[in-house]
C-alpha cells in the first residue's frame, strides 16, 4: 500500500533529535546556494543514522547546520529539537552553551582540529572547565583519562602534543574529546576518510563499542556505502539539499525505492564488483535545482510529472520513505516516460 | 624511438605499442632512502639522523600490457615507487630497465625522451593542471614540450597540434573537444578534470601508464566512469598500467595482478584472483577484511591488527609487520620496543592507580633498552627493584598468554638491577615462492624452514 502522505506530524516518541524542514541558504554570487532544503528526520537514543550522498549534496551543510556552525553568510530556517528544545528559538549563546555537552562534532581532519600548541591534556581540560564548571582538576584529569583509555590510548601519552601522534590518534583524540563530554548527540563527518583502511576498520570498531557503552545519536555523514553498511542502524539519502530516502539499512540495501539509491548503491566499487555502473549526468547547480524531482534529469524513470512537481514524502514500509512518484501509482498522461535529450557523456560529475 | 621535433605523427590515439620480447619493465632490488637531518649543526658536520626506507629493496618485472596493482596503507612506499619509475624520484639503489635502458643510470637530458612513453595521472586532477592554462593549451604544451607534431596551420588554420589535442580530449570523452579545450580548470567537474589529464597523458602516446590513485578523490558515481574509460583506453592503445591505490575493491575489478606493500617492501604478489580469493600473509588478509563492504550482514571486522604503519625511519626488525601481526611467532623480529608497546597497551586496561604506580616503576622508552650483549632487552626499573618487574611482565604474560610477543619471549630473569629479556633468533622474511602457487609471499609462516624449526622448538 503507497498512499501519498505529506511529512508525518506524529513526533516520534522519544527522539533524543527531531529536525523539521531544515534550510540551510548560502549566500552565492548572484542567487542564494540552497544546500540544504527541506529536511526531515529524527534519531532516538543509541541509534546511529547514515548519512550518504555524492559531494556537493549538502550533507555537510546539514551536519554544521544542526550543530549551528554554519558560516557568516548563511540562513537557517526550519525546527531542530534536541531533547525538547528547539534550537533555532535560541540565542547564539544559549545555543554555544549547549554545543560540546549536549551535541558533539567529529571532523574529517583530526590534525586541522586540534590546536598544535596545546598538549591534548590542555585540550581537554579546556572543554572541560568550559562545558562542565563544577568538574574539579583532578576530576577533569579523571574524565579525560577514562575516555582516552576507552579509545586505546595508553595514559602515557596525555601529555604529548598533537603532532606527535598519528593519523589514527589523532581520530581517537578527537572522538574522546567529544566523548569526555558525554554528548547524547554527535556529528560524525566523514570521520574515517583521512584514514588508510586498516585504522579506518578500528575507528568504526569503537565507534560500535562507544555505541554499546553511552548510547548517543550519532549522524554519521559518509561517501562510503560500505561504511553505512557496516556501522548504521539507518540510512538517509541525500540528494540535492533533499533527502531522498530514509529506512533500515538493511531494508534499504536489500530493496532501494528511490532510483538514485538504486543507482548509487549500483555504481559503488565493492570486492564483489564485477562490472561497473555509473549515474549519467552531473548533480545540479543548487543556486537554481531543476523544476520538480530534482534527480529527474539523471533519472531513467522519469515521468512526465517529475520534471513538474516536487514528489511528496511516501511511505514505502515500515520506518520506510521515499520522495518518488514512483511510489504513487496513477494512470493517466502524467506518468508516461518523460522524453528528453541523452546526457553527453561529458556533462559528468 | 627517438623524437623528432616537428614531424608529423599519426594520431596519437590509434598508435599501438611495439610489441617487446620479456618484461617491459624490470625493475631490481630498488631502493629509495632519504636522509634524515635534523638541525643545522648535524647538516654542518654532514651528520644525518638517519634515513627513511621509502623503497627498500623492490623487485618486480611488469609485462607488456597488464595492469598491475600496486596496493597499500599510507606510508607503504606505494607512491614512491610509481614516481621512481618514472624518473622523478632518483632511487638510492637498485635498477629499472625499460627497453633495455637502465633508467637509474640516465641524465635528466636522456630521460626526457623516455618520459613521453612513460606518463602519469595523479589522484588529484585539480593539481595537476595549470589553473591559468585551458585544457587545450596543457595538452598541446605537452605536445610542444616532446617536439610532436607540427604547429604551423594549415588552409583552415588548424595545425597537426590542435588536431592531436582534439583527437586526445574526445578519446577520453571531452567531446566534442572545441566545447572543452577552450576551458580552463575551474570551470570543469572533478570528473572531467580527471578526464583531462588522462587526455593530456595519452596524447603524447606513452606505453606505460602510472595511475596514482586516479579515482579516490572522485565520487562514488564518477569513480566507475573513469576506471572504464582506463579500462577502454589500455584496450585500444595496447597501454601497460601500475595502478597505484589503497582501495583494494577497485584493485580487484581493474588489475590482472596485485602487489601488496607495506613499509617500502612487497610483502605479496601474485594473480588478482589469487590474492584476493586467497590470501596469504597476515597483513593481506587483515586488508581484506577491513575493507567496508556494502553488505549490511557481515558486520564489523573485529579481529584486526593493532597500531598503524610505523615510521619508516625506525622499521622494526626483522617482518615490519610484526608488531601489528596477529599470527607473528618466534622468528618474526621481536626486539626492546615490542615490550614496551604490550604494556602501553595493558596500560589503557587496568585502573588508573594501577597504572600510576606500573607505569612509575617501568619508566619511559630508556628505560627499556636493547641490550648490547645478548641482542635482547634490560629494563631498568626507575622507582621499585628489578624483582617487582620482572613480576609486572610475569604477570601481563600469564594475563595474556596469546600475545604473539612471548612466543618470541626466550627468558626473563633479574641480571642485577636490571630485569634482562631474552628473545628468539630472528630471521628476515624474503619475497618468495609459494609451493604449488602462482604467488610470492614474504612471511615466515609459508617458508618451511624457518617454520618448522621454529614451529618445533
Amino acid at each position: 500500500m503507497s498512499t501519498p502522505i505529506e511529512v508525518s506530524t506524529a513526533k516520534p516518541s522519544g527522539a533524543v533529535l527531531d529536525v523539521r524542514d531544515l534550510r540551510v541558504w548560502y549566500a552565492g554570487p548572484q542567487a542564494p546556494v540552497r544546500a540544504v532544503d527541506g529536511v526531515t528526520f529524527s534519531l532516538r537514543p543509541g541509534e546511529v543514522l547514515g548519512l550518504v550522498g555524492e559531494s556537493g549534496c549538502g550533507k555537510s551543510t546539514l551536519g554544521r547546520g544542526l550543530m549551528g556552525l554554519t558560516p557568516r553568510g548563511s540562513a537557517v530556517d526550519g525546527q531542530i529539537l534536541f531533547d525538547g528544545t528547539d534550537l533555532m528559538t535560541l540565542s547564539k549563546k544559549q545555543r554555544d552553551k549547549r554545543r560540546g555537552a549536549g551535541m558533539g562534532m567529529i571532523f574529517q581532519e583530526p590534525m586541522t582540529r586540534l590546536d598544535p600548541l596545546m598538549k591534548i591534556s590542555d585540550h581537554f581540560d579546556e572543554a572541560l572547565r568550559t562545558h562542565e564548571k563544577s568538574l574539579s582538576k583532578r576530576d577533569r584529569r579523571n574524565r579525560a583519562l577514562e575516555a582516552l583509555r576507552s579509545l586505546g590510548i595508553p595514559p602515557t601519552r596525555y601529555r604529548n602534543y598533537p603532532h606527535e601522534f598519528s593519523g589514527g590518534m589523532r581520530q581517537r583524540i578527537m572522538i574522546a574529546l567529544a566523548l569526555a563530554l558525554r554528548p547524547k548527540f554527535i556529528v560524525a563527518d566523514e570521520p574515517t576518510t583521512a584514514l588508510d583502511v586498516l585504522v579506518e576498520a578500528q575507528i568504526l570498531r569503537i565507534l560500535a563499542d562507544i555505541r554499546a557503552q553511552y548510547q548517543p545519536a550519532i549522524l554519521l555523514i559518509t561517501h562510503n556505502l560500505g561504511i553505512v553498511a557496516e556501522a548504521c542502524d539507518r540510512l538517509a539519502v541525500m540528494y540535492a539539499g533533499r533527502i531522498v530516502e530514509q529506512g533500515p539499512v538493511r531494508e534499504v540495501f536489500a530493496d532501494p525505492k528511490h532510483p538514485y539509491t538504486q543507482a548509487l548503491l549500483r555504481s559503488t566499487i565493492s570486492l564483489s564488483t564485477r562490472e561497473l555502473h555509473s549515474i549519467p549526468g552531473a548533480p545540479p547547480d543548487l543556486v537554481d535545482p531543476p523544476p520538480g524531482c530534482r534527480f529527474h534529469p539523471r533519472c531513467e524513470h522519469a515521468m512526465n510529472i517529475c520534471a513538474d512537481k516536487l514528489p511528496p514524502l511516501i511511505s514505502a514500509g515500515p520506518g520506510r520513505e521515499a520522495e518518488c512518484w514512483l511510489l504513487d501509482p496513477a494512470d493517466d498522461v502524467s506518468r508516461r516516460l518523460l522524453r528528453r535529450e541523452e546526457v553527453s557523456v561529458a556533462d559528468e560529475a | 624511438m627517438p623524437t623528432k621535433p616537428d614531424t608529423a605523427q599519426p594520431a596519437s590515439t590509434s598508435r599501438r605499442a611495439e610489441p617487446v620480447s620479456g618484461p617491459l619493465v624490470s625493475i631490481r632490488e630498488l631502493e629509495v632512502h632519504y636522509a634524515l637531518r635534523t638541525n643545522a649543526v648535524a647538516r654542518l658536520l654532514g651528520s644525518s639522523s638517519g634515513t627513511v626506507r621509502a623503497i627498500d629493496g623492490v623487485n618486480l618485472d611488469l609485462a607488456q600490457g597488464e595492469v598491475l596493482g600496486v596496493v597499500g596503507e599510507s606510508g607503504s612506499g606505494k607512491s614512491t615507487l610509481g614516481r621512481a619509475l618514472l624518473g622523478l624520484v632518483r632511487p638510492s639503489g637498485g635498477s629499472i630497465t625499460y627497453r633495455g635502458q637502465d633508467l637509474t643510470k640516465l641524465g635528466e637530458r636522456q630521460l626526457r625522451p623516455l618520459r613521453r612513453k612513460l606518463q602519469m595521472v595523479f589522484q588529484d586532477p585539480h593539481a595537476s593542471l595549470n589553473p591559468s592554462m585551458t585544457v587545450g593549451r596543457a595538452i598541446s604544451d605537452a605536445l610542444r614540450i616532446h617536439g610532436l607534431y607540427s604547429k604551423s596551420r594549415d588552409k583552415s588554420g588548424v595545425s597537426e597540434r590542435d588536431r592531436a589535442v582534439d583527437a586526445a580530449l574526445e578519446r577520453v570523452g571531452l567531446a566534442p573537444a572545441r566545447r572543452f579545450s577552450a576551458k580552463y580548470p575551474a570551470e570543469l567537474s572533478g570528473g572531467q578534470k580527471q578526464r583531462a589529464v588522462i587526455a593530456r597523458a595519452i596524447a603524447l602516446g606513452p606505453e606505460l601508464l602510472v595511475a596514482d590513485e586516479p579515482i579516490s578523490m572522485l565520487d562514488m558515481s564518477v569513480r566507475a566512469k573513469i576506471l572504464g574509460l582506463l579500462e577502454e583506453l589500455k584496450r585500444d592503445l595496447g597501454l601497460t598500467y601500475v595502478y597505484i591505490t589503497h582501495d583494494l575493491a577497485s584493485a580487484r575489478f581493474f588489475c590482472d595482478r596485485v602487489a601488496i606493500m607495506y613499509l617500502g617492501k612487497i610483502i605479496e604478489i601474485g594473480p588478482t584472483a589469487e590474492i584476493f580469493d586467497n590470501p596469504r600473509h597476515p597483513y593481506t588478509k587483515a586488508l581484506l577484511r577491513a575493507v567496508p563492504d556494502p553488505d549490511p550482514s557481515r558486520g564489523i571486522a573485529r579481529d584486526l591488527p593493532r597500531g598503524e604503519i610505523p615510521d619508516a625511519s625506525r622499521p622494526p626488525l626483522g617482518c615490519s609487520f610484526h608488531p601489528r601481526c596477529p599470527s607473528a611467532f618466534a622468528p618474526c623480529g621481536w626486539e626492546p620496543r615490542d615490550i614496551r608497546m604490550v604494556l602501553e597497551q595493558r596500560w589503557t586496561a587496568v585502573p588508573a592507580e594501577q597504572y600510576a604506580t606500573e607505569s612509575a616503576l617501568v619508566g619511559d622508552e630508556s628505560h627499556v633498552a636493547a641490550s648490547s650483549t645478548s641482542g635482547g632487552a634490560l629494563l631498568t626499573p626507575v622507582k621499585g627493584s628489578a624483582q617487582e618487574e620482572l613480576e609486572l611482565l610475569s604477570a601481563e604474560r600469564s594475563a595474556h598468554p596469546d600475545e604473539p610477543l612471548w612466543t618470541g619471549v626466550t627468558n626473563m630473569a633479574v641480571a642485577g638491577e636490571q630485569v634482562q629479556v631474552d628473545f628468539a633468533t630472528r630471521a628476515e622474511p624474503m619475497l618468495r615462492a609459494v609451493t604449488n602457487s602462482p604467488v610470492e609471499v614474504s612471511c615466515h609462516l609459508y617458508h618451511d624452514a624457518v617454520t618448522a624449526r621454529e614451529r618445533h622448538s
